[in-house]
């Protein structure tokens, strides 16, 4: 997988401009460390979206949320997603951390683009088995965005299997463990009907990551 | 029929999917497909029967998901594998056999999430003790994906059933588990653990598990399962379909067999068809009478060490506090960060297996070796070896690691012998054997040997063969006993020659009470080897024996075209230094937006330059400058420009940490030169610091503890996903004034405020410090928190603040 630099120095919080040799050197070694410990795994269904915006259903899940089903208008479909970047990417995180923080930081946010990436890369193959059907993905809505509670994580991953399909499993607080995963409900509607990607249709307006337009 | 004798008929024929076939009657996703066994006996049974009709000699119960940690049914646990049970029983009749189904706990077991052992060995035992009470013939562990669940799971089975224990784990892809063992690590668990038969199930077909069966055949000596998946799954419109047809299945499945598999079914989508053609292909297969296997493997949760009488490994000594007063202090105060540096450290340097010994007179050396063990697992995964003399120890340690141990150690004492053997017999291991009995350390070659015959031989009335030791033939001070070194040598060659077996080192005590030990030592060491030792306790920090073990490997050709040498030699050779005009130019060239003069060290810590900040700090000592005043005039104000930098946006945050790193390199250089003039400094706090209850994202606590230690703060971090009570005591039992804690979730904030109660509770005095994403100033005031940390800088801003 291709690390994407600038969403590492997004991550990090840094100035790429402003950067010496020194950190960029560093931050060359922690990248082939992280590359070494990453063991991707996603997995995805393709369900059904059915019934109206205050009690609808998407596969086996009983949903409520009205910012999720503003994003599935009009999706006859869609995908349950997992994906992960495995237990190596903790593994290595914790060893970090015992010896430098500033290791930490980087691999930190490596991880955190290439999870990014790589579940960008899956939504090319799920977009591709709905084109034929005249079908485009939507945003990925994770449970805990809006008023999707963090608790769907639960059904969410149940459905999924996906302990034993991509090795993730849920804490009693519903926080994915290896940590650098992500899950999602992806809608497939017709070409044309996805909303742009914005920042301005979050809630969270103190996000430290949020993107003015 | 026991299985033993099913196992002796030739090929033995597994079931089927159960999940699968029940989602094609009518189980909804996500609906508990073990209330099946109450609410649809019959059709529960009627799988299992056509799996019968098709062939099969076992059926597994319908109890993949009745592990106690993970079923959320309606029905009570014991009824749901009870009625399981009699399902398979009515299908199986007379000549069938019923195994338990076994499957994971649903839930990712410490340190890689965030269920302790203990729990998950419950949760097995109850489902386990269910099911042997119901009547299940065997046990059948499957789907594992870690290697200390699957040591939960056989254990549970071992202790709380007599029946025998059957264990499959699920690789991924690349042929490893989810946390990272592959065959061979996974090959010398199922050893340690002494399971009746063992292999793969689910994940992969059978075609993608052939050539992880024939490298576990090559590791084991009992049956081998496989128990594929029909391929990859696909879900469209809630149908999952696979994609291996029952004929290319019984071919995969066939090639299997050929290559060492003797216990065959099938996983998800898998069905009676494919169970049918399994039974057509391998009918009248004659298994060839192999030769036992008998190999020296040590393992962690994801790496096998072999250890080998062609070969010679290095083993880590630092982790053990004779002599060490550093890590005696370390293992008082409970500073877990000084042990796990000295693991990575010695891992980094290229040892191969780490010694973990506690020994210090007055702590609880079994609990915290228990602790030792599992906090350098959880940052370092070269195999450990358990070195203590106590049994108890010894026990709680080896029952806790995750894998398969190097134990040091036993020797020739009747009592040490009947205390350890034992032990190492119920959980596995390689066992270090020192050549010393109730008379002494023989002074002769053949009175050492006589010893390890003796011990060899007692071992076997437990089991344990010659390949599952070592012998230490002991290695005295060369001061003491000037004859010392001819009669360990004549021992090591004695040991290969006429035993056989492995030998082993404690290479540095050759000096002991002489000056200039490295030297000796290194070259003690090379004569060792070339006396034919297997593995040797050094310290692989020091360059010398590094340089030796390497060099060894390069000139007897087993580091083939030297490329381990090439590879390792910057590290063998003096650290070059820098000269000071290059120091110049970097510090110079790099744009950090300051431009106030400072001194050498200042700049270097400036620009992150961690070895010249310890270079230069030395150089200012040797230069005759006083400790306080490179302190005073030098480390602080560094620290306080690139702090200034970090808060006006000029300097980020990586940069703001190999800064401090830099400044806590140098000022160690000073501080051990002023502890070698008799002061000792004191580090200001201490400063508890937590992630609260229910959150396990800890990087931003850990950076807050690195960047408070390096800016002089004695911090106890307690770690993630800690309960209220466990902070309150700590505070109080450390005295501390100042507690930080942190949370990244909206849902574990909650546990931030109760966190925050308690500690107000305990003791009024106790002031909080609260950061994390989720967290404002407004919000830090309302859950009653001290202070709130905006960033790492501020928790330093605030300790300054409240210490001054």
């Amino acid at each position: 997988m291709k690390i994407d630099r600038a969403e590492v120095f997004r991550y990090m919080r840094t100035d790429r401009a402003k950067v010496d040799a020194v950190l960029e050197s560093r931050l060359a070694a922690v990248e082939t460390q992280v590359l070494a410990a990453v063991r991707p795994a996603a997995y995805w269904q393709l369900v059904k979206v059915e019934g109206c915006d205050s009690a609808y259903r998407v596969g086996p899940l009983e949903l409520a949320s009205r910012n999720l089903y503003r994003e599935l208008a009009s999706c006859p479909h869609a995908f349950l997603f997992c994906a992960t970047l495995g237990a190596g990417v903790d593994a290595l995180l914790r060893q970090t951390a015992c010896m430098s923080a500033a290791d930490l930081v980087m691999v930190q946010a490596v991880a955190a683009a290439l999870i990014e990436t790589y579940c960008d890369e899956c939504e090319t193959r799920m977009a591709a088995e709905v084109a034929a059907a005249g079908e485009t993905l939507r945003m990925r809505f994770s449970p805990g965005y809006g008023d999707l509670p963090l608790a769907t994580q639960k059904p969410l991953l149940v459905a999924l299997d996906a302990q034993r399909r991509a090795g993730i499993t849920l804490s009693e607080t519903f926080l994915m463990m290896p940590s650098k995963s992500v899950s999602a409900i992806i809608g497939a509607g017709p070409v044309g009907g996805a909303r742009p990607r914005s920042c301005q249709r979050c809630g969270k307006l103190d996000c430290e990551f949020r993107i003015e337009e | 029929m026991s299985f033993v004798e099913l196992c002796k008929k030739g090929v033995v024929v597994l079931d089927g999917a159960m999940g699968t076939e029940l989602q094609l009657r009518g189980l909804a996703i996500g609906e508990s497909p073990e209330s099946w066994n109450l609410s649809h006996p019959e059709i529960v049974r009627e799988i299992h029967e056509a799996y019968f009709e098709a062939g099969a000699d076992i059926a597994y119960t319908n109890t993949f998901g009745a592990n106690p940690a993970k079923y959320h049914g309606a029905e009570p646990l014991r009824d749901v594998v009870a009625a399981a049970v009699a399902n398979a029983r009515a299908a199986a009749g007379r000549n069938r056999l019923v195994a338990l189904d076994v499957g994971p706990t649903g839930r990712l077991l410490k340190p890689a999430g965030d269920f302790e052992f203990d729990a998950a060995y419950d949760a097995f035992a109850e489902q386990i003790r269910l099911g042997a009470e119901a009547g299940a013939d065997f046990v059948a562990i499957e789907t594992i994906t870690d290697t200390y669940e699957l040591k939960a799971a056989v254990l549970a089975a071992r202790e709380n059933c007599s029946l025998p224990v059957l264990a499959t784990v699920a690789l991924g892809e690349d042929g490893k588990l989810l946390t990272g063992a592959g065959v061979d690590a996974i090959a010398a668990l199922f050893d340690a653990l002494k399971v009746d038969a063992c292999g793969f199930n689910c994940g992969l077909g059978p075609d993608r598990m052939l050539p992880f069966v024939r490298a576990l055949a090559e590791r084991v000596n009992v049956p081998i399962i496989v128990k594929a998946n029909a391929g990859m799954p696909r879900v469209v419109d809630g149908k999952t379909s696979f994609n291996v047809d029952p004929e290319q299945f019984a071919a995969d499945i066939a090639a299997c067999v050929r290559a060492g598999a003797r216990i065959v079914g099938g996983c998800c989508g898998t069905t009676s068809a494919h169970i049918r053609r399994v039974r057509e292909a391998t009918a009248g297969f004659v298994p060839d009478v192999s030769a036992p296997v008998r190999r020296s493997v040590v393992s962690s949760y994801s790496r096998a060490v072999e250890l080998s009488l062609d070969d010679t490994i290095v083993i880590g000594e630092r982790i053990n506090p004779t002599g060490k007063k550093k890590l005696k202090e370390a293992y008082r105060s409970g500073d877990t960060g000084y042990v796990l540096r000295e693991a990575v450290a010695q891992a980094q340097a290229g040892a191969q297996i780490l010694d973990v010994n506690a020994g210090v007179p007055g702590i609880d050396e079994s609990a915290v070796l228990r602790s030792t063990v599992e906090a350098v697992q959880s940052v370092c995964e070269l195999p450990l070896q358990i070195d203590t003399s106590s049994p108890a120890a010894l026990e709680n340690a080896l029952r806790h690691y995750n894998g398969k141990a190097l134990v040091n150690s036993v020797n020739g004492k009747q009592q040490v012998m009947d205390e350890v053997f034992p032990v190492v017999a119920k959980y596995g291991g390689v066992v270090v054997a020192l050549t010393l009995d109730e008379n002494g350390i023989p002074p002769t070659a053949e009175g050492r040997l006589a010893i390890a015959r003796k011990i060899i031989a007692e071992g076997a009335k437990y089991g344990l063969e010659r390949c599952d030791f070592v012998i230490d033939v002991l290695c005295l001070a060369v001061s003491a006993e000037p004859d010392s070194v001819e009669v360990i040598l004549e021992s090591l060659r004695r040991v290969r020659s006429e035993l056989g077996v492995l030998s082993v080192l404690g290479v540095s005590n050759i000096s002991f009470g002489l000056p200039a030990r490295p030297c000796l030592n290194a070259a003690f060491y090379a004569l060792a080897l070339g006396a034919g030792l297997s593995a040797a306790i050094v310290n692989p920090l020091c360059r010398e024996m590094m340089a030796t073990y390497r060099a060894y490997r390069a000139l007897t050709g087993r580091d083939r075209n030297c490329s381990e040498w090439i590879e390792a030699a910057e590290s063998l050779v003096p650290a070059a230094t820098v000269a000071p005009a290059n120091i110049a130019a970097t510090v110079q060239s790099a744009p950090s937006g300051q431009d106030e003069p400072l001194g050498p060290l200042a700049g270097a810590i400036r620009h992150a330059l961690k070895a010249d900040s310890e270079r230069i700090a030395r150089e200012l000592l040797a230069a005759g400058r006083s400790p306080i005043e490179i302190i005073d005039g030098e480390i602080v104000p560094a620290l306080e420009i690139v702090g200034r930098g970090f808060e006006t946006g000029k300097v980020f945050l990586p940069q703001l940490l190999m800064a401090a790193e830099a400044a806590s390199a140098a000022f160690e250089i000073i501080r051990a030169s002023l502890a070698q003039s008799g002061v000792e400094t004191t580090a200001r706090g201490p400063i508890v610091i937590a992630t609260v209850k229910g959150d396990i994202h800890d990087i931003g606590k850990n950076i807050v503890r690195s960047l408070l230690e390096n800016y002089g703060f004695r911090v106890i971090d307690l770690g993630r996903d800690v309960p209220p009570e466990k902070i309150v005591e700590a505070a109080l039992r450390h005295q501390c004034r100042l507690v930080g804690l942190s949370a990244l979730m909206t849902t574990t904030v909650p546990f931030m405020a109760e966190t925050i109660k308690a500690l107000n509770a305990a003791d009024p005095a106790i002031r909080t410090f609260v950061g994390g994403a989720v967290l404002t100033a407004d919000y830090a005031a309302e859950i009653g928190a001290s202070y709130y940390a905006k960033d790492a800088m501020a928790s330093v801003r605030i300790a300054e603040e409240f210490f001054k």
